[in-house]
């Protein structure tokens, strides 16, 4: 299972963004890929031929991390989620099995 | 020209950070670009304020390294734009003016840089090999384990097998056991004689005595904690549902070091982390028209410099991994050359002895990473033996060994990689060909017998590193 290696305090949990529908909260400065790991979410993205990805790189240039990112105010991007870092109100969505789409 | 500076550098690794440093002394007004939010570069990455605890478990090096990364950071002379992607590079031929054009795109919008010379320090990333099962979740990159350990505190799992034959794979592990984590197992594909009969030649031991002995007391380490340690050895696929639950490891014949199918076994993991080296990023090289050149064990393509880091555009200058893998003191070293070339095109005073000594410091360096990749090389009929027909070589297009050597067959004066992408979507994807251009080389190159100079790579093409296209006004797509 994937975690935290360091022992994180309740109160440096200070951004809350939404994950997949759910309300997460999320230290400042961490990439979205960091705080995913932590929370054991395994899959990232489905590819078009229905296979499940996951980071592969963790430096921005395999692009198997890509989630879809909505920031407070703005349209909705495919970003690298080992290169974005976690802001308040953020709309993360991890990309869904093409059956479920 | 109002605006442009001196020298622009693009990265903030050993090699970018040597360079900045260098090009403040002298009093150039400098600009440094790093897609990261802090300076390190990949060996010196740096966790997030909250995530710092425990960076004594990397190593003392490392805790050097970091502050070293952070006081340059400090300098003020120096204009700072982290979190800064460069995605694309226009020399000044291209926009007819006597500036370089460096975009860049940051989580806000785009942005331009001009700049009368260039460094380019953009580093390396794992090499990619591909084999049955490594697009599974939780298959990475060693230095991708190593990369979320240091910037952001997690591993990607508990039973944690690193295989390849980098002897990072040894620094990796033995930091996962700093932080409590006990790898499953490590593979070498190298039968363990090779090191010592590498090091038994004359004057190696001596000379590269330090990385030795970090290399040495990471394996008894290793060996104390109880991690298994197998030479000869290779993970020759891996299995699970929708994430790696094992890996089939294969004993290598110690005379042909290839596997043996009849010698397997299982061993039950959630992650996987796969060094067998790196290969160069050489994008922005290519992108600016300068010249690469193929290195088997170097990093791929990888820039051609006149030995004081020019490339073969005008002012536009390399360092570091981007011009073969050589490790951060390799790279350090040529960051500070490459300034001090930039610096005397320009018309600074640049002492002759200092330059001297930067050229020497810079081949005892190239000397030590050449017996590196001596030992570090897998050797390719292993990596060939590895992948079957229905491994998938693009990630992105999800193309399958078979399908390219299908249309090999079927189409045989197809000789270049632009032309296999063109007809094979090989390259067409995201990564760009970053993950699939060695072993479409490979497979080109057997298919038709023609030298890896003339099958080529692919054309760099801007955007080199994503571009929301809301950004330039349109709407959204991946
Ligand atoms: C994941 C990983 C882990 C590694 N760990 C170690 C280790 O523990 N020990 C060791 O000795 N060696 C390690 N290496 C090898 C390592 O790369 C070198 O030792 C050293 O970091 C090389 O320095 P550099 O300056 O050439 O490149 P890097 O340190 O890689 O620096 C390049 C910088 O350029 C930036 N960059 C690249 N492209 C762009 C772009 N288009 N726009 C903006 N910025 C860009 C990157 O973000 C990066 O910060 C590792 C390599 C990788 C890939
Ligand atoms: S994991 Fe490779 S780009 Fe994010």
């Amino acid at each position: 299972m994937m975690r935290r290696i360091i022992p994180v305090e309740n109160g440096s949990l200070t951004i809350s963004l939404e994950l997949d529908g759910v309300r997460v909260q999320a230290i400042p400065g961490e990439s979205l890929a960091g705080m995913m790991f932590a929370r054991g979410v395994g899959i990232f993205r489905w590819t078009s031929g229905g296979k499940p990805r996951a980071p592969y790189c963790a430096m921005g240039t395999c692009f198997e991390c890509r989630v879809e990112v909505r920031r407070v105010g703005q349209e909705p991007v495919v970003a690298r989620a080992c290169m974005t870092p976690v802001e308040d109100g953020m709309v993360v969505n991890t990309v869904a099995p093409r059956e479920k789409l | 020209m109002e605006n442009s500076v001196d020298i622009a550098i693009i990265g903030a690794g050993p090699g970018g950070l040597a360079a900045s440093e260098t090009c403040a002394r002298f009093g150039a007004s400098v600009t440094v670009i790093d897609e990261q939010s802090a300076p390190g570069g990949q060996i010196y990455r740096q966790a997030p304020e909250n995530l710092r605890q425990r960076a004594e478990g990397f190593g003392i090096a490392y805790v050097d390294g970091v502050a070293k990364a952070n006081a340059v950071a400090s300098i003020s002379a120096i204009e700072w734009r982290l979190g800064h992607a460069v995605w694309n590079v226009l020399t000044p031929q291209r926009t007819q003016s006597e500036a370089f054009l460096i975009s860049t795109v940051t989580d806000d919008g785009l942005s331009e840089i001009e700049a009368k010379r260039v460094i380019v320090a953009t580093g390396c990333y794992d090499m990619p090999v591909p084999f049955p099962g490594w697009t599974l979740p939780g298959v990475m990159g060693a230095g991708a384990i190593q990369a979320l350990m240091k910037g952001q505190r997690v591993v990607p799992g508990k039973k944690i097998v690193l295989a390849g034959s980098h002897p990072l794979l040894l620094i990796i592990a033995e930091q996962m056991l700093a932080f409590g984590e006990r790898p499953a197992a490590v593979v070498f594909s190298q039968p363990m004689w090779r090191a010592g009969r590498l090091l038994s030649r004359p004057g190696v031991a001596v000379s590269f005595a330090e990385p030795l002995a970090q290399a040495a007391r990471a394996y008894a380490k290793l060996l104390r904690a109880g991690v298994p340690v197998i030479f000869s050895g290779a993970v020759l696929r891996a299995d699970g549902n929708d994430r790696v639950e094992s890996v089939t490891l294969a004993h290598l014949n110690p005379a042909t070091g290839l596997p043996q199918p009849d010698n397997t076994r299982e061993i039950s993991c959630d992650a996987v982390g796969i060094g067998f080296g790196f290969t160069a990023s050489s994008e922005l090289v290519r992108l600016a028209g300068a010249a690469t050149r193929w290195s088997r064990t170097g990093g791929g393509w990888i820039a051609v410099h006149d030995g004081e880091m020019r490339s073969t555009v005008a002012n536009l200058y390399v360092a570091g991994e981007v011009a073969g893998i050589g490790g951060a003191k390799t790279a350090a070293a040529e960051g500070a050359l490459a300034a001090l070339s930039a610096l005397r095109d320009a018309g600074y005073g640049v002492d002759a002895a200092e330059l001297r000594r930067a050229r020497s410091n810079c081949r005892r360096n190239r000397a030590f990473a050449a017996l590196l990749q001596e030992l570090a090389d897998p050797g390719d009929e292993l990596l060939r033996a590895l992948r079957d027909e229905g491994t998938v070589i693009c990630r992105c297009e999800e193309i399958t060994k078979g399908q390219v050597e299908e249309l090999l067959g079927q189409n045989p004066f197809l000789g270049t990689s632009n032309a296999l992408k063109l007809l094979g979507r090989t390259g067409m994807g995201a990564c760009q060909g970053r993950y699939c251009s060695r072993s479409v080389l490979e497979l080109i190159s057997s298919a038709t017998g023609r030298g890896v100079e003339d099958i080529g790579q692919f054309t760099a093409r801007p955007p080199v590193k994503p571009v929301p296209i809301h950004h330039f006004g349109g709407g959204v797509r991946d």
